[in-house]
């Protein structure tokens, strides 16, 4: 993994905006109205080069594929990060239910379990707002169906990632690019779906962590940074009710960091990176567990580097927390200096104050730029482009100080 | 006015969510015209009462009004602190377009004016974002903007000694010693049309004087008086294309000097200015000398 060591790289957290073009073909193809699979896979080749070659122009040092491959059929989405892996895994039923209908589940003091998307603490207490179409917290259409896990679970996206890997990597040649990552959702982030066909909760994590090993694996083989996405250790606080205490919530979370190290043993942790955050939907976001509280379950993850939201105003604070916390060595951080949950385009000037409070903390080396979370489906198109050229721009200011006197 | 001894004040720029209630009866009010004009001014009261008892119970030391004397008849509204003034100036015909589809100007150097609202230049930049409704850009209703075509004189007489009585009996009956009321300034005030001024200037001026009344209203009644004022930043994004620094905080300048004229000899010890930012502002810092000011 390429670490800062002559200026501030720049990466972002992975989605970035499809093309119209390849939405209304996604959504064709979902629809099962396209019969031309050739003709998709060409359009996806040639969105992921225009995207890879767009973020080589603005100076995003270690692009991603934009996650293109994982299918988007409406330009508001928040949910391709983790769906995809649905069309990827055997042993589903994809016709169930909605997953905010799923059946609500109290916890209790040492037992925890996840109640469902519409009970989140968050949505509950702020329940007039999420339902008001004007609020801006809008989240796109739902799907009508959600999976349930019937059968045992194993991993059949091995065309698809295979597609997803040349697509990238011809992309990544085509604008002569070194190095570029690719996101997988994590195994304590995918499982959380009904399931009638494991005994436990942790079968079926585990399980979940042995089939998707083989798409980090894949990944890792093409010589690629694998971003693992596992928002789950941060929400998953919001998603149980009542609030639990932090005690029980980190063994509970911690399971779930034992079932992806599990799923990475034996994979080369310098070429693997862990994504943390909140939740990308607009929302008040007053549940959120403070960072302080899970930054050590975070590093426990066998990954190279951390990347996490630090560029929104319920976490900004939040870098205070590495005054107290060792980085351990040999460990880079993503913060994320640009945000996607406003509209506003952070000014460069405050993007490389946010770097340097980093980079005084850890080390300018150890610093790369991002942001607090995908782009794509968040921020209109022409703002999360414009918020990348920021971020590229606050890098450029604070390298500018980070390097004074050298070169 | 207040200041933060002992502890860091609180308070904010003015303008609360409106009950769903007042909403829908500012809506049948300013569609109709007329109606029960004593039940409204009943649920307006009340309003203000329950807002500011709201204040005072999450800590707010120097609660508002709400604006709620301001008119809203939809629930996302960005218009309001200023369109308000429309009902309350004399002198102003409502048949013209609105802001947005007036006619576009072009600045040069030396010679800055305002543009319409839709060559905004962080709006003509992000165009395809300002147009989609799922873009979070959406600005509610676009209000119909009058043009003056006459003398322009204060008629709001009844409205704003109605928002101080509202105020002040919900401050009282709070227990709250001191509240902020927010008035337009003269360089928000005339970004209307103009057919009756000679002068860009000349019509700034008369905007000054006849708000004057309104100002000297709110500090009669013993309440501070805030400045809504945040053309004195955001003008910048409407002048296309982009003006020198120098030429657009002369072009400033006349504007603030038109709202020290309009505060002559009053309380600048109870008077606060309020100047927000729109996006494309990024350029421009706060360094106009506003002597109403503590920006």
């Amino acid at each position: 993994m390429r670490a800062s060591s002559d200026h501030v790289l720049t990466s972002h957290a992975g989605s970035l905006p499809r093309p119209d073009a390849l939405i209304e073909a996604n959504r064709a193809r979902e629809a099962g109205e396209a019969t031309d699979e050739r003709a998709f896979q060409q359009t996806l080749r040639g969105a992921v080069a225009d995207a890879v070659r767009h973020q080589k122009e603005l100076s995003i040092d270690v692009p991603g594929d934009g996650e293109f491959g994982k299918s988007v059929g409406n330009r508001v989405n928040y949910g391709a990060w983790w769906n995809y892996a649905f069309q990827r895994l055997g042993g589903l039923d994809l016709a169930g239910p909605n997953l905010d209908h799923m059946t609500p589940r109290p916890a209790r003091p040492g037992e925890i379990v996840l109640t469902n998307a519409a009970r989140r603490r968050d949505r509950v207490r702020f329940a007039a707002a999420y339902a008001d179409r004007e609020s801006g917290v809008y989240m796109g259409p739902r799907p009508a169906t959600g999976p349930i896990c019937v059968g045992p679970l194993t991993y059949t996206g091995q065309e698809a990632i295979k597609a997803d890997i040349a697509n990238f990597k011809a992309a990544l040649a085509a604008a002569g690019v070194a190095e570029g990552f690719m996101t997988a959702v994590a195994p304590g982030s995918a499982y959380r779906i009904p399931n009638t066909h494991y005994e436990r909760d942790e079968d079926f994590l585990y399980a979940c962590a042995e089939a998707m090993r083989e798409e980090y694996k894949a990944i890792l083989d093409a010589g690629l940074v694998l971003q693992l996405d596992d928002p789950a250790t941060a929400t998953s606080w919001d998603m149980i009710d009542p609030e639990p205490s932090v005690e029980d919530y980190r063994k509970f979370i911690m399971v779930r960091v034992e079932a992806l190290n599990h799923a990475l043993r034996g994979l080369p942790q310098d070429r693997i990176r862990f994504h943390l955050c909140w939740g990308s939907w607009h929302g008040p976001h007053t549940t959120d567990i403070p960072m302080s509280d899970i930054v050590e379950v975070m590093l426990a993850v066998n990954a190279g580097a951390y990347s996490f939201e630090a560029g929104n105003v319920r976490h900004e604070h939040e870098w205070k927390v590495w005054q107290d916390v060792k980085l351990p060595d040999g460990k880079l951080i993503l913060p994320g200096v640009v945000s996607h949950a406003t509209n506003v385009i952070e000014h460069p000037e405050l993007v490389a104050d946010r770097i340097l409070r980093f980079a005084n903390l850890v080390g300018r080396e150890r610093v790369i730029a991002s942001t607090d979370c995908g782009l794509g489906g968040r921020v209109h198109p022409d703002i999360a482009w414009a918020k990348l050229d920021a971020l590229a721009q606050g890098a450029a200011l604070a390298s500018r100080q980070l390097w004074r006197g050298r070169s | 006015m207040r200041t933060s001894a002992g502890h860091i004040l609180t308070s904010h720029a003015g303008s609360l969510s409106r009950p769903d209630a007042l909403v829908e009866a500012n809506r049948m009010r300013e569609a109709r015209g007329t109606g029960d004009e004593q039940a409204f001014q009943h649920q307006l009261h009340a309003a203000v009462g329950d807002v500011v008892r709201r204040q005072k119970e999450l800590g707010i030391d120097i609660p508002g009004d709400g604006e709620f004397g301001k008119s809203m008849g939809q629930r996302v509204n960005y218009g309001a602190w200023r369109s308000y003034s429309f009902q309350r100036l004399g002198g102003l015909d409502f048949g013209g377009p609105n802001l947005y589809d007036s006619t576009l100007r072009r600045s040069r150097p030396g010679a800055v004016v305002l543009t319409n609202f839709a060559d905004r230049r962080d709006r003509a930049r992000f165009a395809a974002a300002y147009a989609d409704p799922d873009s979070g850009t959406s600005m509610g209703v676009r209000a119909a903007a009058p043009t003056c075509v006459g003398p322009l004189t204060y008629i709001g007489h009844e409205a704003i000694k109605a928002d101080i009585v509202n105020f002040m009996a919900a401050l009282a009956s709070a227990g709250v010693e001191e509240g902020f009321m927010t008035s337009v300034g003269p360089a928000s005030c005339s970004r209307i049309g103009n057919a009756y001024y000679k002068t860009d200037e000349e019509f700034v001026y008369a905007c000054a004087e006849a708000m004057r009344g309104e100002y000297k209203a709110i500090l009669d009644a013993g309440l501070v008086l805030q400045f809504d004022d945040p053309a004195i930043a955001e003008n910048w994004d409407l002048v296309n294309p982009e003006a020198s620094v120098e030429d657009y905080k002369k072009f400033t300048m006349v504007r603030v000097e038109a709202l020290n004229h309009a505060i002559r000899g009053l309380p600048q010890e109870r008077i606060r200015f309020h100047c927000a930012g729109a996006a494309g502002t990024a350029r421009i810092r706060p360094t106009f000398r506003c002597a109403t000011s503590s920006m």
